[in-house]
C-alpha cells in the first residue's frame, strides 16, 4: 500500500497546523480545501486508483447501487461527494479516506443482517469525511516519538505507514469516534432507519472477533474499540427513545444472497472454516442461507477434523442433497468422503453423478483420476 | 512458511549478502539436498538456504523459480495447518492456493486459478497448478506450482513472472526443472 503510506505521510507533514478545522460543506468537493488538505485529497485519489488497479474491488453493479443508494439516504447533500466502494476482502473492515471513499469490505457486508445494520456503518464513517477527522487525527498527535512508538510495536509497519494507516483504517481517537458516532447516530435517525440496530452491528460483530479470536488490527475487529462503539450507541438508543423504524431485512437479503455464498466458498478457500462454521451453526442460519449453504457447513467441519467431524460433515452433505439435490458440490464432497472411507462403490456413485452434472468441472481431472484409483482397487 | 523464507532470502540477497548467490555453471547444475535432486538451469544464478533453492536469471521480480521441502508439520504454516502423507493432491492443491491467500494483502482477491489438475513429479502423484493475479501496481504475474507429498514431507516448485514478456519465455526452464525433480 505505497499510496497510503503516502498519504500518511502528508498526513504526518500537516500535522503541526493550529487553525481550527471547517468541516466539510455538501458540494464542496476539493474546492476551499487548504493546499495540505488538496495534496491528502490527491493522495487519497491516488490511492483509489490503486484499488482500482489491483482489482481489490468487487464488481457487481446492483450490490454497489444499492449500497450507494444507502448512502445517499444518509447524506444527501454529499451526493456528489460521498462515494461508497466495496473491497473484495474477507476482513472486518470499513474506512473513509479523506476524498469522501468510502470503503467497505464484503467480508463486514456478509455478516451484517440488515440495511439499518449497514446504515449504521455507513453513517459512522461518512462522518470521519464531513468532520475532516484525518486532518484533526494530525493536529491531535503531540508527540510523533511516542505515537509512532506505540504503533509500530502494534502493526510491525514502518513509520510512516503507520501514521496514515492507523488514520485512515485502523481507527481515530477516542472524542473523534465518538463523534462520529453521535453525529452517524443523527444521521440513521434522520434518514428513518430502526437506531435500536445500531449497537446490535456491533455486539455482532464483537462476538465473532471473540468467537474466531481475530487479531487484526482493523478497527471493526478491535474488540476494545467494538465494546466503546456498543457503549456509546446504546446510551444513544435510550436517549432517542429507540423508536421503532426500518430495518430493510428483506431487501438487504435478496442483495446479499450471492455475496454471502460466495463469502462462504472464501472462507473455505482461505482455510477459515471458523467463520463459515459461526456463521452457519447459528440457529436461524438456514433462514438467512439457502439450503446449498449446508454444503458449506459440511466443508467447515471436515476442514476443522476435530472428533466426530467427519461424522457431522456427512450428515450436512446428505442435508444438502436432500434439500439441493442439484447443487453439484456436494456429490463431489460425499464422493472424496466415501473414498476415504473406504466405501469405493458409493465415492464413485457420487463422483459419477458430480461430473454427470459439471461435465466441464475445473477439477475433472482429479476426479477421474480417485475414480481410476477406485476401479483399480 | 514459502512467503517467510522467500523474504528472508530476498532481504538477504538486498542486506549485502549477493555474495551467496551463486551462478550455476554448465560443468556444475546438479543440485543434491538432504530430501531432493534436480538439475539446476545453466546461467542462472542460484541462492541456497536450508533446503530451500531459489533460482532466477534476471532477478527475482522478473523471474524466480523455488523450490522447497517442508516437514509435514511446517506444511502450511500461514493457515496454521500440515500436511500429511495420505492428503489427495486436489487438497493439496487447495490448501496451497490457500495458503497463497493468506500470505498476501487483502487476500488477493484478483487471484485466478487458470488450471488446476492432477500430475507425475518424479514418479509421485501431485498437483500443477497456473495460477494468475495483480500486483498492486497492476502488474500482472503468473504462478505454476507443482506439489507432492511423501512419507518424509511436502514438496514444492514453484515459478512465478510477470506476463508480459517473462512468463512465457522462461517457463521451458521451470517444466525442465520439474521433470528433472526427485525426491532423495
Amino acid at each position: 500500500m505505497r499510496h497510503l503510506a503516502v498519504l500518511i505521510g502528508v498526513l504526518w507533514l500537516a500535522g503541526c497546523q493550529t487553525a481550527p478545522i471547517a468541516p466539510m460543506t455538501g458540494a464542496q468537493g476539493a474546492a476551499g480545501l487548504t493546499a495540505e488538505e488538496r495534496r491528502l485529497w490527491h493522495s487519497a485519489q491516488e490511492l483509489d486508483q490503486q484499488m482500482v488497479n489491483a482489482d481489490y474491488l468487487y464488481e457487481d453493479a446492483a450490490l454497489q447501487a444499492y449500497v450507494a443508494g444507502i448512502m445517499r439516504k444518509l447524506y444527501p447533500e454529499y451526493a456528489d461527494t460521498i462515494r461508497v466502494r466495496i473491497l473484495d476482502s474477507p476482513s472486518l473492515n470499513a474506512f473513509a479516506l479523506p476524498n469522501g471513499s468510502i470503503y467497505i469490505n464484503t467480508g463486514m457486508l456478509a455478516r451484517l443482517d440488515n440495511e439499518a445494520q449497514l446504515a449504521t456503518v455507513l453513517a459512522h464513517e461518512g462522518v470521519h469525511f464531513t468532520r475532516k477527522h484525518s486532518w484533526q487525527q494530525q493536529r491531535n498527535v503531540k508527540s510523533s516519538t511516542a505515537f509512532s512508538t506505540g504503533f509500530g510495536v502494534v502493526t510491525g509497519i514502518p513509520l510512516l505507514g503507520d501514521l496514515v494507516a492507523i488514520s485512515s483504517m485502523y481507527g481515530f481517537s477516542k472524542d473523534l469516534e465518538r463523534e462520529a458516532d453521535v453525529d452517524g447516530f443523527e444521521r440513521l435517525r434522520a434518514a428513518g432507519y430502526d437506531v435500536s440496530q445500531a449497537p446490535v452491528t456491533f455486539e455482532y460483530l464483537l462476538a465473532e472477533v471473540d468467537a474466531l479470536d481475530i487479531d487484526e488490527p482493523y478497527f471493526f475487529s478491535t474488540h476494545p474499540r467494538l465494546q466503546e462503539r456498543i457503549q456509546s450507541f446504546s446510551q444513544l438508543v435510550r436517549q432517542s427513545g429507540g423508536a421503532n423504524r426500518y430495518r430493510g431485512e428483506q431487501p438487504y437479503r435478496e442483495q446479499l444472497e450471492k455475496l454471502q455464498l460466495e463469502l462462504l466458498q472464501d472462507y473455505l478457500e482461505l482455510g477459515q472454516y471458523q467463520s463459515v462454521l459461526l456463521i452457519l451453526e447459528r440457529d436461524d442460519a438456514f433462514t438467512r442461507y439457502p439450503p446449498s449453504a449446508r454444503f458449506y457447513l459440511g466443508e467447515a467441519y471436515r476442514l476443522r477434523g476435530e472428533e466426530g467431524d467427519s461424522e457431522r460433515a456427512a450428515n450436512a452433505y446428505q442435508a444438502a442433497l436432500r434439500l439441493a439435490p442439484a447443487f453439484a458440490p456436494t456429490y463431489r464432497a460425499l464422493g472424496l468422503h466415501y473414498m476415504k472411507s473406504d466405501r469405493p462403490e458409493q465415492a464413485e456413485s457420487f463422483f459419477r453423478r458430480y461430473l454427470e452434472l459439471r461435465p466441464d468441472a475445473p477439477d475433472k481431472g482429479y476426479i477421474e483420476l480417485y475414480r481410476s484409483s477406485l476401479r483399480k482397487n | 512458511m514459502p512467503y517467510k523464507l522467500l523474504m528472508m532470502l530476498l532481504v538477504g540477497m538486498l542486506a549485502g549478502c549477493a555474495a551467496n548467490w551463486v551462478r550455476i555453471d554448465s560443468a556444475d547444475t546438479q543440485y543434491r539436498g538432504a530430501h531432493y535432486h534436480v538439475s539446476l538451469p545453466a546461467g542462472w544464478v542460484r541462492f541456497e538456504k536450508d533446503d530451500t533453492v531459489l533460482l532466477s536469471r534476471d532477478g527475482p521480480d522478473l523471474q524466480r523459480i523455488l523450490i522447497e521441502y517442508r516437514a509435514h508439520d511446517k506444511g502450511f504454516e500461514n493457515l496454521k495447518r500440515t500436511s500429511s502423507p495420505g492428503m489427495l493432491p486436489s487438497e493439496l492443491a487447495d490448501l496451497t492456493i490457500a495458503e497463497i491467500r493468506a500470505t498476501a494483502e487483502q487476500k488477493l482477491p484478483s487471484l485466478e486459478v487458470l488450471s488446476n489438475a492432477p500430475v507425475e513429479i518424479g514418479g509421485q502423484t501431485g498437483f500443477a497448478l497456473h495460477l494468475r493475479f495483480k500486483t498492486e501496481e497492476g502488474l500482472r504475474m503468473e504462478l505454476l506450482i507443482r506439489g507432492f507429498v511423501d512419507e518424509r514431507g511436502f514438496y514444492l516448485l514453484t515459478y512465478r513472472a510477470p506476463t508480459l514478456h517473462y512468463f512465457k519465455r522462461d517457463r521451458p526452464v521451470f517444466e525442465s526443472v520439474a521433470t528433472s525433480f526427485r525426491a532423495s
